[in-house]
């Protein structure tokens, strides 16, 4: 029986590194160009803010560069596997054999946190290099909200990639829905800009929890209740889009 | 009797209830161990039949089993002993052959060792050696549609379904894929479903067949049963010039092709028409019927059939006037 579930989950690890490798590792090291494409928007806005003059907002903009870079990526998963059933049938191969459709969610959702893995290191170095420092433990806060903020974002992409018919929608709907997460909210500007009666409004969006915890994490000034309310929220959301992931996904086609 | 592995029974599929079904009632039982081959005009729900046994696709009604494993509520059970190879499919750009049947292979759970040992054999076998490292982008058409059937023909399971495996290749490249599905089969006993829209590949191919259209079997059998069963005449005459339809028509039904008029005849016809072209100078041309005339048949009488149907629709047999 052990040895059942040994092998079984060697398996599974074995067929999550081959499509991460495959889907975004070779890609990502045979055509590096393709890089500049997943740092373009977050890298846009930074720049623009850090033209602005204004230290406040550039900082404010690093931490939203951060989890604009992983939301964004776990959201093209939706376009990338709306691409992989539509154009390549790729989809096909895989609904017709053993893997199951939560280990391909997250082997490619790993395949994308690739792409952004470049660009969170590069902000994690303009943190470093910009403000007096980010110790060990907002390195880890950063990282829990980086995994937090992929499974959410790839959770929705994946389950939108399950009802996309097309890529030409795929792609302009994974664009719009990253406005409405990354742009919109308080991603990239503090939660204190919003009027008090609107900002429930933005708590509805889980990014701005992972923004929020990023800028407490690289010690930009944060009320102690909206920290606690995102640590609360964040991982509410994680959980609720990665059930709705699982459970409501079309693996089989009717 | 060989035993089914694919036993379908009452298959309806609608896409949209509003329209025609993709399959509308459909019976079909697939012999173990062969190459069955499903034969259908486009849309004849070839395709929809494929994804619905391959575990892909859900049906309106009706069942299907798999290796006698209900494929519609256990698919899990299914998925492990099957691969397809789909319609129309694309490799990944950024890989080269070699890396999309080693992704596919360990995908499914190989080691890299096998996989890889398994990868140099079937590229050799479809002939992809001396692309195996470019990537796919930079490939012909041909090339890429033999990396997706390496992907499939690679895998070890007992059961591949092949949707037009062949579409796009060269007279050469389809011949060394039949000669590597005729080998899985006889060497590994494998089985094999596929379906096409090149009648001389299903004569090369099947062991059994099957014509859809319209989302039923017209047909099932060997091909050698279905073109004595389905076509009494042995011969198929072809007529440029020298002949009026009309004239034709006293000796069976006339079928057009391009320019051409096209019988169906028996030898004695066939000397009397010959007679007749000669005295007349007229060119024409005859040859035994082959697979391909069976199928316009068979297809075409279906529709004629179903034309005459529908211009009469208050017809006894359409449940009465007044509805």
């Amino acid at each position: 029986m052990t040895e059942a579930f040994g092998a079984r989950a060697w398996r599974t690890l074995r067929t999550v590194g081959t499509l991460c490798y495959y889907l975004g590792i070779v890609p990502m090291y045979r055509i590096p160009t393709l890089l500049p494409f997943v740092f373009a928007t977050p890298f846009t806005i930074l720049f623009i803010l850090y033209v602005n003059g204004n230290a406040a907002a550039f900082h404010y903009g690093v931490a939203g560069a951060i989890t604009m870079s992983v939301s964004q990526q776990g959201l093209f998963l939706g376009a990338d596997l709306t691409n992989y059933k539509i154009e390549h049938k790729f989809q096909s191969m895989v609904v017709a054999s053993p893997v199951t459709p939560v280990v391909y969610m997250f082997a490619v959702a790993l395949s994308e946190l690739a792409f952004a893995a470049p660009a969170v290191a590069i902000l994690l170095a303009v943190v470093a290099w910009t403000s007096a420092g980010i110790g060990a433990a907002g390195i880890l806060q950063v990282l829990a909200v980086v995994v937090m903020t992929w499974v959410t974002t790839s959770s929705i992409g994946f389950f939108l990639s399950t009802y996309l018919l097309n890529t030409r929608t795929a792609f302009l709907t994974v664009s719009f829905i990253s406005i409405l997460l990354s742009i919109l909210p308080p991603v990239f500007y503090p939660i204190t800009v919003i009027p008090d009666q609107f900002r429930w409004l933005a708590e509805l969006v889980p990014t701005t929890h992972s923004s929020i915890l990023v800028q407490n994490a690289v010690g930009l000034q944060v009320a102690s209740y909206e920290v606690l309310t995102s640590w609360v929220a964040l991982p509410a959301f994680t959980i609720a889009f990665l059930l709705i992931a699982l459970f409501k996904a079309k693996w089989r086609e009717n | 009797m060989p035993q089914s592995i694919i036993e379908a029974s009452g298959l309806v599929k609608y896409y949209d209830k509003t329209k025609e079904p993709a399959l509308d009632g459909l019976e079909l039982k697939v012999p173990e161990g062969k190459i069955f081959t499903l034969l259908g005009r486009n849309g004849a729900g070839k395709t929809t039949f494929l994804r619905i046994a391959s575990t892909q696709l859900l049906p309106t009604s009706g069942s299907v089993s798999v290796y006698g494993i209900d494929a519609i509520k256990y698919p899990k059970e299914v998925r492990g002993r099957i691969a397809i190879s789909p319609q129309e499919g694309k490799p990944l750009w950024t890989l080269n052959a070699y890396d999309h049947v080693l992704l596919t292979l360990m995908m499914r759970g190989e080691s890299r060792g096998e996989a890889s040992k398994k990868a140099r054999q079937v590229i050799d076998a479809v002939e992809l050696k001396e692309v195996e490292k470019v990537h796919s982008e930079e490939l012909s058409g041909g090339m890429r549609q033999r990396i997706l059937v390496a992907m499939t023909l690679a895998c070890d399971v007992e059961l591949l379904f092949l949707d037009e495996p062949t579409i796009g290749l060269d007279p050469l490249g389809r011949r060394r894929v039949w000669s590597e599905l005729i080998r899985l089969k006889e060497e590994e006993g494998r089985s094999i479903v596929l379906t096409t829209h090149y009648m001389d590949e299903a004569e090369a191919l099947s062991d059994e067949l099957a014509i859809i259209e319209k989302g039923k079997v017209l047909v099932q059998g060997r091909p050698s049963e279905v073109r004595a069963g389905h076509l009494k005449s042995k011969l198929r005459i072809d007529i440029a010039e020298g002949f009026t339809k009309a004239e034709l028509a006293s000796y069976g039904r006339v079928m057009e092709a391009g320019n051409l008029m096209r019988l169906f005849v028996d030898q004695k016809v066939a000397e009397e028409i010959s007679k007749e072209a000669l005295k007349r100078q007229a060119t024409i041309s005859i040859a035994p019927v082959t697979l391909d005339d069976v199928f316009v048949d068979i297809v075409g009488k279906s529709i004629e059939e179903d034309t005459v149907e529908k211009k009469e629709p208050g017809g006894p047999s359409k449940g009465g006037m007044g509805r």
